[in-house]
């Protein structure tokens, strides 16, 4: 039974690995039918432990009143105590014991314990005792009492029972039973103690059958359980088909298949989570949508964005190599936009670009595409037609621009546009090549004189370009993906006592053939052809690693970072910045970002999150180019700005030009009063760095200071303004 | 003889002698000790010569009954309805309840011998033991059944009997149960009088009577579960000595069982399950009480038998068992009808 038990939970053991295994997940109905099992288990052995102990003292309870009832018959049948010589008792009162296998011994005793007559019902049974002094003085307080006998056994010795009771004669003490009254049970009676009969009592058999019974029960019981367990797995299947049938699509919805149909549930419970994933995925779907339209559509205007335009610009090439018809690209710029912005505030500028986007709309045909490609650009797909299309095309929206009026300020502003144009049309097209066709056309079209078209024409110089600006691009996607950009890092040292407060890390690109070319060579091209973010974030990556490689434990390393406009679009800055210098160990307040200031007044709102956000991390900002942007002054408290670098245009002729001088001297002050630091760009000679000091600037970066190197090396300015006035005072 | 010169006197006399014979033989209840029909010697007397009209003579008057002591056991009231019996018969008596007050026997009865009464007449085992052993005067002891055990019967002591005559117990149970054929009767050591007065009727009604000897109560119930089987009745005598409460319950239920009935001496018993009850009457113990006494005043108390009979019995039947025999017996003949069929 117990091997048959072991080999039974084994199976179910190895059932429910086997489960697990296949899954790596426990399975919720055995967990659940293992549990009810488990329970109807514990409960069918407290029933059975029930049963056994309550047929016990049932037993012993029949067994008391067995042996009450034969101790009964043998006080009567005690014929050896008070008859003498009636032989025919003594023949009964065997035949009584032998009727009864239960009862192992009778033995009668004298009053004093002794033996007198025995009758035995086995053998081997050993010699009749006398009854020790003890029981018999407890035996002889029993005379007359309501339960006039000794019994030892019981549940701990369920078999055995022995029965020792007194045997007395009784007798009325009323003469004649003149005042005998058979309800006065109080009535005169004289007891006289004639002898005790003992029993031995053997309830094997009973007990023997109770735990047969009991055997049988936990078959049973066992059986029941084992149907129980796969009926219950069967029922509970039934019962969690419906948390199943949700499984084949949630895993549709976790694939991304937002539009998955859930079918309606019967139960209660489940129809709530079923809503609940219905609400999950139409919320998920609308984000989506959501998502989508921000990832094709530009925010500001609701045109197509630049990602998008290409997608529908591919489209339109296969269609035009598949039937051989043409189409034109169009590329516009707004003139002079910038002035608009810096007059006006660049939310001035936003709302021009949405009225621009507008006439665009309207200017162009339903099944054309207009897209914003960035700043003041657009481009627009005008799908069929041929050169004289896109030539009227082109016209009409000039001629519209140049009858849009915006005012702003109580100010009248005519917002032109020039416009590069390209056809589609041929067999080998390539969108990248037809935008910079367009953008070549634009170009020209601004070097015309703007507010006017120009149409690209397939001429080896435009070839050249076309090939330039591809192969430009080209070579920095490659030199991204293959880490072919270089740092270098140039010390900018604080005048007053010539040490170096940090390195500014400049990326430079090498030429096949070993030769540097600066960043002002690629970064347009890089910005043109969407390439901006990831140069910064390959800037970041290499900064950090540059960091963690230079740093000694004696030797703060201290870095300035540029970050572009572009990468201030991308909400994923900050985590990628914390991700990546935490990585390296990279502490942030060694850390400076300079943003342009150009960027810095463009979306001030947004650019302001992003520099809290870096600033709450620790990172220290400092605003470059100062001075070169309108409005400037204002938003620099808002920014929080910890440096403000003085444009290098203000030092290059510091010396002889009295009126850089004051504004150097005014950008010192409004640093101080600003609680920002300030540092001198295009130091290139050591009067220039007095001069600096004297106009309160506090630092300084240059040739003269230090060139960039390939690794940060601090350098000590030749002279200082400590120097200088010591030797002025030495003097 | 006529003209020997009867006299007046003499006719008178005899006159008197056939009233009291005439009287007697009214009785229902015979002696004790004598069959039932005992043979009276009737004398004829011849009717006498017309003479003159003589006017009846006066009964002389009985003598005046000496004082009694009576002594009670107990104020139970088989022992107060007799004594309140012989009150009423007696003008001179006095009265000691041996249960009441602290007094113990010995003083009760050093006052009964002060007092010098004509007998002491004991009610009860307990007065009978006092009075037997310390009084002085004549005693007459009633309601004592187990007498024998405690030596009553002295040269100064006489009995009255405290049980029905047996025979007319018997004539009694037939006359209700006239199916009534074999009877047994367990009783304790000594009463060979009584075995012999029972087998005496048993043999004048042609009843076979079973009588067996018993020492205990357990004895009792012994024999008569093995009685039972062979018997029609049961006849109870109240000889406490091998009865207890715990038997008689068996024995009733196991008698009821059986539908065997059970003749008791005592009323209460028929709640128990008896049959019948055949008690004796308190007046009648009295009326004997006051023959004995009598008799002793006459000087007469070695003429007086050891225990005297009594003459009259109080007799009750348990109605629901007779019924309850009956439908059970009309049961089984319907049953055996059945079967014969």
């Amino acid at each position: 039974m117990k091997t048959r038990l072991k080999l039974a939970a084994d199976w179910f053991a190895a059932r429910l690995e086997r489960a697990e295994a296949t899954t790596g997940k426990r399975v919720l109905v055995n967990e659940i039918l293992s549990m009810q099992v488990l329970s109807a288990a514990l409960v069918g052995a407290l029933a059975i432990a029930s049963l056994y102990w309550g047929g016990q003292w049932v037993l012993q309870d029949n067994y008391s009143r067995w042996a009450m009832q034969w101790t009964e018959d043998l006080n009567e049948l005690g014929a050896p105590l008070y008859l003498t010589n009636d032989q025919e008792a003594l023949i009964r009162l065997e035949s009584f014991v032998k009727r009864y296998p239960e009862i192992d011994r009778v033995v009668y005793f004298s009053k004093d314990g002794t033996p007198v007559y025995s009758v035995d019902n086995k053998e081997d049974l050993g010699p009749v005792i006398e009854i020790p002094e003890q029981r018999l003085v407890d035996a002889i307080k029993q005379v007359g009492g309501e339960e006039p006998y000794l019994m030892r056994g019981g549940l701990f010795n369920p078999t055995l029972f022995e029965i020792l009771a007194p045997v007395w004669t009784e007798s009325i003490s009323d003469d004649g039973l003149f005042a005998f009254d058979p309800s006065d049970s109080d009535g005169e009676t004289k007891k006289e103690l004639i002898g005790f009969v003992g029993i031995h009592l053997d309830f094997v058999i009973f007990h023997d059958r109770l735990l047969s019974n009991i055997r049988v029960a936990i078959l049973v019981l066992l059986a029941l359980l084992i149907a129980f367990g796969f009926h219950g797995r069967h029922i509970l299947r039934r019962a969690l088909a419906s948390i199943s049938d949700l499984q084949a699509p949630i895993e549709e919805l976790a694939k991304g298949n937002l539009a998955v149909k859930f079918e309606p549930a019967a139960h209660r419970e489940i129809s709530n989570i079923v809503k609940a994933l219905e609400t999950t995925a139409s919320a998920l779907n609308e984000r989506d949508e959501k998502l989508v339209e921000l990832a094709n559509h530009d925010s500001l205007t609701g045109l197509f964005n630049r990602h998008r335009f290409i997608e529908e610009l591919k489209e339109e090439i296969e269609n035009v190599m598949r039937h051989g018809r043409s189409s034109a690209l169009l590329f516009i710029d707004l003139d002079q936009f910038k002035y608009i912005n810096d007059d006006c505030g660049h939310p001035a500028g936003d709302r021009l670009i949405r009225k621009v986007a507008d006439e665009l709309d309207r200017s162009t045909r339903s099944n054309d595409i207009v897209a914003r490609f960035g700043g003041d650009e657009f481009a627009i797909l005008v799908r069929r037609t041929d050169v004289d299309g896109a030539r009227a095309a082109a016209e009409t929206i000039l001629t519209n621009m140049r009858r849009m009026a915006h005012i702003e300020d109580e100010k009248i502003f005519h917002a032109h546009c020039s416009i590069g144009v390209t056809m589609l049309e041929g067999d080998d097209l390539d969108q990248d090549e037809l935008i910079n066709q367009a953008d070549i056309a634009c170009r020209d079209a601004k070097l015309a004189g703007r507010n006017r078209m120009s149409l690209y024409e397939h001429s080896e110089d435009n070839l050249q370009r076309d090939a330039a600006d591809i192969g430009w691009m080209n070579r920095l996607r490659k030199a991204v993906d293959n880490d072919e950009f270089e740092l270098w890092f140039q010390p900018i040292n604080r005048i007053d006592n010539g040490e170096t407060t940090h390195h500014e890390v400049l990326i430079r690109l090498r030429t096949e053939d070993g030769k540097l070319i600066q960043p002002d060579a690629f970064l347009p091209s890089a910005m043109r052809f969407g390439l901006m973010t990831e140069i910064d974030f390959w800037v970041i990556r290499h900064a950090a690693a540059a960091y963690s490689k230079y740093s000694k434990p004696d030797q703060r390393l201290r870095l300035a970072v540029n970050l572009s406009a572009n990468v201030f679009e991308n909400d994923d800055l900050i985590a990628y910045v914390e991700e990546t210098f935490n990585k390296h160990g990279v502490r942030p307040n060694d850390i400076v970002f300079e943003v342009t200031e150009s960027l810095a007044i463009r979306r001030p709102a947004h650019v302001e999150r992003q520099i809290a956000g870096l600033r709450k991390l620790g990172y220290e900002f400092s605003l470059d180019d100062f001075g070169t942007g309108y409005n400037s002054f204002s938003h620099l408290q808002k920014l929080h700005f910890d440096y403000i670098k003085i444009d290098g245009s203000f030092v290059e002729d510091l010396l002889n030009n009295p009126v850089d001088q004051k504004m150097i001297k005014l950008m010192a002050e409004i640093g101080r009063e600003a609680g920002m630091k300030t540092i001198a760009e295009y130091v290139q000679n050591a009067e220039s760095l007095i001069l600096l000091g004297e106009l309160g600037v506090d630092m300084a970066q240059g040739y003269f200071v230090g060139r960039p190197t390939k690794r940060p090396k601090p350098k000590l300015t030749p002279i200082s303004l400590s120097s200088r006035r010591a030797k002025r005072n030495s003097r | 003889m006529w003209g020997s010169g009867v006299s007046l006197k003499q006719i008178a006399r005899v006159a008197m002698i056939l009233a009291v014979l005439v009287i007697s033989a009214c009785s229902t209840v015979a002696p004790v000790e004598e069959p039932i029909d005992v043979p009276i010697d009737i004398v004829i007397v011849p009717p006498a010569p017309a003479v003159q009209t003589i006017p009846p003579l006066k009964a002389p008057t009985p003598a005046k009954l000496p004082p009694v002591a009576i002594v009670l056991s107990s104020g139970q009231p088989a022992y107060a309805d007799v004594a309140r019996e012989l009150m009423l018969r007696f003008k001179d008596y006095s009265v000691y309840d041996l249960s009441a007050g602290s007094e113990p026997p010995v003083s009760v009865l050093r006052a009964i011998n002060d007092s010098d009464p004509g007998a002491v007449v004991a009610i009860g085992l307990r007065a009978a033991r006092s009075s037997v052993a310390m009084s002085t005067k004549p005693v007459l002891f009633s309601q004592v059944f187990n007498y024998q055990d405690h030596d009553l019967l002295t040269d100064d002591s006489r009995g009255v009997s405290a049980l029905v005559p047996l025979e007319a117990q018997l004539r009694a149970w037939q006359e209700i149960d006239p199916t009534i054929a074999r009877v047994g009767m367990i009783i304790g050591e000594g009463h060979e009088d009584l075995i012999a007065e029972a087998q005496q009727a048993a043999e004048r009604h042609d009843v076979t009577l079973n009588i067996q000897i018993a020492h205990s109560d357990q004895e009792t119930l012994y024999i008569f579960k093995r009685m039972i089987r062979d018997i029609d009745g049961y006849w109870l005598l109240p000889d406490n000595r091998i009865l207890s409460s715990r038997i008689l319950k068996q024995m009733f239920d196991e008698a009821k069982s059986r539908h065997i009935p059970v003749i008791v001496p005592n009323e209460s018993m028929l709640k128990m399950g008896a049959a019948i009850s055949i008690s004796t009457v308190a007046s009648d113990i009295a009326d004997t009480i006051v023959k004995v006494v009598r008799k002793i005043q006459e000087g007469d108390l070695q003429q007086v038998p050891p225990l005297t009979a009594l003459s009259e019995s109080h007799t009750q039947t348990n109605e629901a068992f007779f019924k309850q025999r009956s439908a059970a017996h009309a049961l089984m003949r319907d049953t055996s009808r059945g079967l014969s069929q």
